[in-house]
């Protein structure tokens, strides 16, 4: 198979493959590139195996079990040589991590993933963070990771999880992290549910929009590209002053 | 079957034409989550209560019937009339029966879902029978000739305004008069007198416990309460799946249901009814309607659970933006969307695509139903009988196609990332276009990532 | 077949079985001093808590929040107290009872955690005069005070206690546009009388 790979600065590397959402492949390399290189400057030597396509959950979440299992059984066999693969998107990371069991694909078979910030955060073990970036960043929780991965704690629930995308961007010098007063509702994005429910998906995102403007959040930040590809349009499309960022650009001290 | 009933994104595209009352609807079930999470909240052990909730019902529905004969023989011991009905047609006749036995020209009807689901009210009043509902949001609804929005706020997607225009033109209440209060009030005297004059009560049931043959009904306002003891004849129309095994199981649900549905600590009014009062009788009508069929799909059991306390509508965002009857269903919201396939496979089709999947009333759920998961096995099994549009079905079967061939994949997105870069505006933003109607779409760069793209 | 036997029938085929009945519940020991919490809930539902050394003190109470209580219509359970102003056969007359002023009538387990009062359904002569009467007064013995609906069910159930009402403050509604009000249909206020030691 092959792959791009790189060398990892520090002698204690983690080998891990890069799992790039098929929509960040496609519309957001900036994205990917950031990741990237935010996982190497901590340590990790980087794979980013070429043969990979998608996790399959546009399908899955039409209702097409039959017709994901195949792309799954793709992904898993592109991703079945790696301890470790990080992958910028919650929802994906659920996708693989929670729903392919569902497809009974065998446990053992299924690739080992890890989102993004949580990959950082629990495996890296990273608690410090050499970049700035100084402005006011709402965070926006993508559902899947949210609530399929416990990145933070559901504002419904209760429990005790780690909010890892918190604990990061609080890392970077000179950011202000704003509290927003629905702090983890849905953006309306949900795949197809964007298409096939426009009017509320449309309604929901402009609120979710809106909700980070009264915190006058300069950035929204989210470990999902997907919910911010459906807030940027909407952003763009009304020409608002608020914008988008994936937190591995913000991770990255990138411009954004 | 009934004829075809409006698809979801349609009826709610018109809910949201109304900006400011969508946002009004939004904002005041969001103050009800908002209260029931700072009600759920006050209890420290609440995720283990809602654990316990779960195992309870879990093991009632493994012995259902058990349970269930267990419940008749207990509830006839104490002085009350079992009946069963299969499904609609045989619950109307049977009520109806009853209530003609008895002589009855007027009912006083509490919160009953179930009487929704029958729909016993325009049965009832095609024979002749006056039936009043007694909750005040179902009175409004009812005055207005609509049904319910919600199963616990069935008004909520009325304002004041409306509710004045309502009142006035059948109450008589002055023009203008939009005071919660006064219009309360104006509801108050008129429904306490119907009281008197009702012949039997028609309420619900919350909870119904086997070993005792116990009824537990829930209100705010006391009308059930009224309905069920100011006429000596009260008939109680319950689910099959409404049973607790024991007594003591009560406290895990009256704890749940409140905190969970309003955010209140209990309803004011918790009534428990084991047999008739002195002098009365007690008629319990059990319906099956669809639930043994539904216990018999594993995948879907779960939703056997429900408690009806409303919680996964509060949250649910799509429910907040489109309003409870954008749903064309008796039970509308999270819970709707997983029960109504079910009974009605070919009307419901487009309601387990109405949710974004986010999880949250999954989260709320007290009975910790999979909410979100059975949404996507429905899907899965309206793919399944092909009931999904042709353009999907297409889609999904080239999108394999290509998804398992990286050569393919990457030519694919080149392609798509082409057109969209040289296609004009006016054509790539034409009325197909859904996504780009209120959207723009991302700006494609000339290479993928994958294919050497960079910053 | 009757229906009966047709919905069992199709139930036994689907029903699953197997599962074990959990173990009877206990909840987390509560945080608060139990009065304190019961006068809080009581306070949030609208209701509201008068502490009494003993029943003796509950006449000067009403007397002083219903100066005109003589000349009101009032079913007491405590006629030592307050006496019963209604004539007996009223108690089986609905119309009547739909006048009543006043009732005044012995609740018996006090939940701390949401100011639930049992009423057993054969405290009062006609069930509906508890929803009939335009104020309610509950008189509760403090030593009846217990922290959760664990303890209040598991004694009812020990008594075979199993008609009742749980009773939290006065009937109100929020259907209005989510606008609470007080008194919906039943009664108006709910003063709950705790008398004794603890």
């Amino acid at each position: 198979m092959r792959a791009m790979t790189s060398a990892a600065p520090t002698t204690q590397s983690l080998r891990a493959a890069l799992m790039v959402p098929c929509y960040v492949d496609q519309f957001y390399p900036a994205v990917a590139d950031a990741a990237r290189r935010v996982l190497e400057r901590h340590g990790c030597e980087v794979v980013v195996p070429k043969q990979q396509t998608c996790c399959g959950q546009p399908m899955l979440n039409s209702g097409f079990a039959k017709e994901t299992l195949p792309v799954a059984k793709h992904c898993c066999k592109v991703f079945a040589d790696f301890e470790y693969v990080v992958c910028p998107s919650g929802s994906c990371t659920a996708m693989v991590r929670e729903h392919y069991r569902d497809l009974w694909l065998d446990d053992a078979k299924i690739p080992r993933v890890f989102e993004f910030c949580e990959f950082l955060h629990d495996v890296v073990g990273v608690r410090e963070m050499d970049v700035s970036f100084p402005h006011r960043v709402g965070i926006h929780q993508g559902c899947h990771g949210l609530r399929e991965l416990r990145l933070a704690q559901p504002s419904e629930s209760f429990g005790c999880a780690t909010d890892k995308t918190r604990a990061l961007l609080s890392l970077v010098r000179d950011i202000e992290l704003v509290n927003l007063d629905r702090p983890d509702e849905c953006c309306g994005f949900g795949g197809l549910f964007a298409v096939s429910e426009e009017a509320v998906s449309v309604g929901m995102g402009r609120d979710r929009v809106a909700c980070h403007e009264r915190a006058h959040a300069e950035i929204i930040a989210s470990g999902d590209m997907s919910c911010l590809m459906h807030l940027e349009g909407i952003i763009r499309r009304e020409h608002r002053a608020v914008r988008v960022a994936h937190v591995a650009q913000i991770l990255a001290g990138d411009r954004v | 079957m009934s004829a075809r009933t409006e698809a979801h994104p349609p009826a709610a595209a018109r809910f949201l034409d109304d900006g400011a009352h969508a946002a009004w609807h939004d904002a005041a079930l969001w103050n009800v989550r908002d209260r029931r999470d700072k009600a759920a909240a006050s209890v420290p052990d609440w995720e283990r209560l809602r654990e316990q909730a779960t195992r309870i019902k879990q093991h009632t529905l493994a012995h259902l019937p058990d349970y269930l004969e267990q419940f008749e023989r207990a509830a006839r011991a104490a002085g009350a009339t079992v009946h069963w009905a299969k499904d609609p047609e045989e619950f109307r006749v049977l009520v109806h029966g009853l209530l003609k036995q008895h002589g009855v020209t007027s009912v006083a009807k509490s919160k009953s879902m179930l009487t929704e689901e029958c729909a016993l009210n325009p049965y009832l009043e095609a024979q002749g029978i006056e039936v009043v509902d007694t909750d005040l949001g179902e009175r409004v609804v009812q005055l207005n000739q609509e049904h319910p929005s919600h199963i616990v706020l069935p008004a909520i997607h009325l304002n004041k305004q409306q509710i004045g225009r309502i009142f006035e033109k059948n109450l008589g209440t002055a023009p203008g008069n939009d005071s919660a209060e006064e219009l309360t009030e104006a509801a108050r005297q008129d429904l306490r007198a119907r009281y008197l004059h009702a012949q039997a009560g028609i309420t619900g049931v919350n909870f119904a416990v086997a070993e005792t043959g116990t009824l537990v009904v829930c209100t705010n306002e006391a009308n059930a309460d009224l309905g069920m003891t100011v006429p000596k004849l009260h008939i109680a129309c319950m689910g099959l799946e409404k049973l607790v095994p024991r007594f003591e199981d009560l406290a895990v649900f009256t704890r749940l249901l409140a905190r969970s549905g309003t955010g209140q600590a209990i309803t004011a009014y918790t009534s428990h009814v084991t047999g008739p009062a002195p002098g009365s009788e007690l008629h319990i009508v059990l319906l099956d309607n669809g639930r043994s069929a539904l216990l018999a799909r594993d995948r879907f059991r779960n939703a056997l659970k429900c408690i009806r306390c409303g919680a996964c509508m509060n949250t649910c965002p799509v429910f907040r933006r489109s309003g409870g009857h954008s749903y064309n269903h008796v039970i509308p919201g999270p819970i709707g969307s997983v029960l109504a396939p079910n009974v009605a496979f070919e009307q419901t089709e487009t309601l387990p695509f109405a949710s974004s999947l986010c999880g949250s009333c999954t989260e709320v759920c007290p009975v910790k139903i999979d909410l979100h998961k059975q949404l996507l096995y429905w899907r899965e099994e309206l793919a399944k009988e092909g009931r999904v549009p042709l353009s999907k079905q297409l889609g999904a079967h080239v999108f394999t196609f290509v998804a398992t061939r990286p050569w393919l994949f990457k030519l694919g997105g080149r392609m798509m990332r082409l057109s969209l870069r040289i296609t004009p505006r006016a054509l790539v933003y034409g009325p197909w276009n859904a996504w780009g109607k209120r959207r723009e779409l991302p700006v494609p760069p000339k290479r993928s990532y994958l294919d050497g793209g960079r910053p | 077949m009757s229906s009966r036997d047709t919905i069992l029938k199709a139930l036994r085929e689907a029903a699953p079985g197997g599962v074990e009945a959990p173990a009877m519940y206990t909840p987390d020991a509560p945080a608060a001093d139990l009065l304190e919490s019961f006068e809080f809930r009581l306070k949030a539902c609208g209701g509201e808590l008068a502490v009494l050394r003993s029943v003796e003190e509950l006449a000067p109470l009403l007397s002083a929040r219903w100066p005109d209580l003589a000349e009101r219509s009032v079913y007491s359970t405590n006629p030592a107290a307050v006496p019963t102003s209604l004539p007996e056969a009223a108690f089986t007359d609905t119309a009547a009872l739909q006048h009543l002023d006043l009732a005044i009538v012995d609740g018996c387990e006090c939940v701390a955690e949401n100011a639930a009062v049992w009423v057993p359904a054969g405290a009062v002569p006609h069930r509906s005069l508890l929803y009939l009467a335009e104020h309610l007064v509950l008189i509760v013995r403090r030593d009846a005070l217990l922290p959760t609906m664990h303890e209040a069910y598991a004694r009812l159930a020990q008594r075979g206690d199993t008609s009742g009402y749980f009773i939290a403050g006065p009937s109100k509604t929020s259907d209005i546009a989510q606008c609470l009000v007080i008194g919906a249909q039943g009664p108006r206020s709910c003063l709950v009388c705790m008398v004794g030691d603890a």
